[in-house]
């Protein structure tokens, strides 16, 4: 190897998702020809990033603090439950400002055959949430496909004992959608499903 | 070159996992070409992604030799299956688990395919799913070639009696056991007949057959953990 830095830093480049050896390689380039500056900053965040931000202890999502701001948040329904499959679906919604409850994190969804399982997803954090706070509606905002249905089965039935009610996320013609290229899966939901004009 | 490509093979999806941002592997269980695994390249865009399912009947177009197989095309195969649901989820999990763990990849087995095609539609129409599930592990590992004895002792080679209990050994079949000090790990003579004609009536021959097969499946799976019973297992503790 000519230049083991150099090789080091186009390898390390190569973890981010989207980035193929010859991207890799531009980055590094780049980085060190025309922006050192900006690559000690990315450095430095990063590392920052590594050693501080973990997991909220109440719905997993991740934070720099022991509670993210939105468990923190007393303005907030504690009696609605958002169930979600990663930190991203959290800022998604949040970003549509029309929900005001609390979230639970599970950072995917059962997946036996790659070792996924309810310790991996934090069931038992969950389960004590029904147990302790005072959880009136779980709300399931999955993907919508058979491989998270085994998930929504199995909280379903953990929250049955303690009688919460379960909604999920309406299913229907997407806004600005044309009826005429929606699979027919999704228009029959949306017919059955349909709403009083 | 050869590169070979496979046109509208009928194969159903046992798992995908992402490949980098926009991209997934696919591994699939085929009519003819057995279990293999597909490189689906901009599959979060494709027309064919709403397909991307397990469970369902497809037929899948491939090119592409050795393990680099890419994916061309999914389109249905006939009428979809009712989606499973409920328990008989975990169900489709076991039974997926079971075709990953003993059939090898690449190796043909057709007739393991229509046994696990015919299993889906079983779980979906009939409401005792654990029948469904232990008729699919006779007829799989007799398909596999280790085929269960059950209606001649073993050792005599006479036939079961139904009053006798019997102790069945791997790899050989059912002995009988009347002699036998330890009285653990028995089954009746009965059981083996009624397991023999798919008849799994009462939930004393329920348990003994789910109890030999475990243990003859525990076997063949050679150490290798069923994710999927550990699942179940737990979701039994927290839901009763
Ligand atoms: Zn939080």
């Amino acid at each position: 190897m000519k230049n083991s830095i150099l090789q080091d830093l186009i390898n390390a480049m190569k973890c981010m998702p989207g980035v193929g050896p010859k991207s890799a390689q531009r980055i590094a380039y780049h980085l060190l020809q025309r922006d050192r500056d900006g690559a000690r900053k990315m450095a430095y965040t990063l590392n920052e990033a590594i050693e501080k931000i973990g997991h909220c202890v109440s719905c997993r999502t991740f934070s720099e603090t022991e509670k993210c701001f939105i468990c923190l948040d007393e303005t907030r329904n504690n009696q609605q439950l958002c169930l979600v499959e990663t930190p991203a679906n959290v800022m998604s919604i949040e970003s549509t400002g029309s929900f005001k409850g609390k979230y639970f994190v599970l950072m995917g969804y059962l997946s036996p055959i790659d070792g996924v399982g309810p310790d991996e997803l934090g069931f038992d954090l969950l389960e004590q949430h029904f147990k302790t706070q005072q959880v009136r509606e779980l709300i399931f905002a999955f993907s919508s496909n058979i491989e998270t249905e085994a998930t929504v089965f199995y909280i379903s039935e953990m929250a049955k004992k303690y009688a919460i009610k379960i909604t999920r996320l309406a299913q229907g013609v997407p806004i600005g959608g044309d009826i005429e290229y929606l699979d027919g899966h999704t228009l029959a939901h949306a017919i059955n499903q349909r709403s009083n004009a | 070159m050869n590169s070979s490509i496979i046109n509208q093979e009928p194969a159903f999806i046992l798992h995908h996992r992402k490949y980098r941002e926009s991209s997934q592997i696919i591994d699939i269980f085929t009519m003819n070409f057995g279990r293999i695994s597909l490189i689906a390249k901009g599959s979060k865009k494709a027309s064919y992604r709403h397909f991307i399912q397990p469970y369902q009947p497809l037929l899948i177009s491939w090119s592409g030799r050795g393990d680099l197989k890419i994916l061309r095309d999914i389109e249905a195969n006939g009428h979809s299956i009712p989606n499973l649901q409920g328990e008989k989820l975990f169900c489709g999990y076991y039974i997926n688990e079971l075709i990953i763990h003993l059939t090898h990849q690449y190796d043909p087995h057709p007739d393991i395919f229509k046994l696990y095609q015919n299993t889906l539609k079983h779980l979906t129409e009939l409401d005792d799913f654990q029948v469904v599930l232990r008729l699919f592990e006779k007829y799989l590992l007799n398909l596999l070639g280790f085929g269960l004895i059950l209606t001649h002792d073993a050792d005599t080679g006479l036939a079961i009696e139904s009053n006798t209990y019997y102790r069945y050994e791997i790899e050989h079949g059912p002995v009988n056991a009347s002699n036998d000090t330890l009285v653990t790990e028995l089954i009746k003579g009965a059981y083996l007949l009624a397991f023999a004609n798919n008849e799994l009536d009462g939930v004393e021959c329920m348990t003994a057959i789910k109890r030999l097969m475990r243990k003859i499946i525990d076997y063949y799976l050679d150490g290798k953990k069923l994710n999927s019973r550990i699942l179940y297992a737990q979701f039994k503790k927290v839901s009763s």
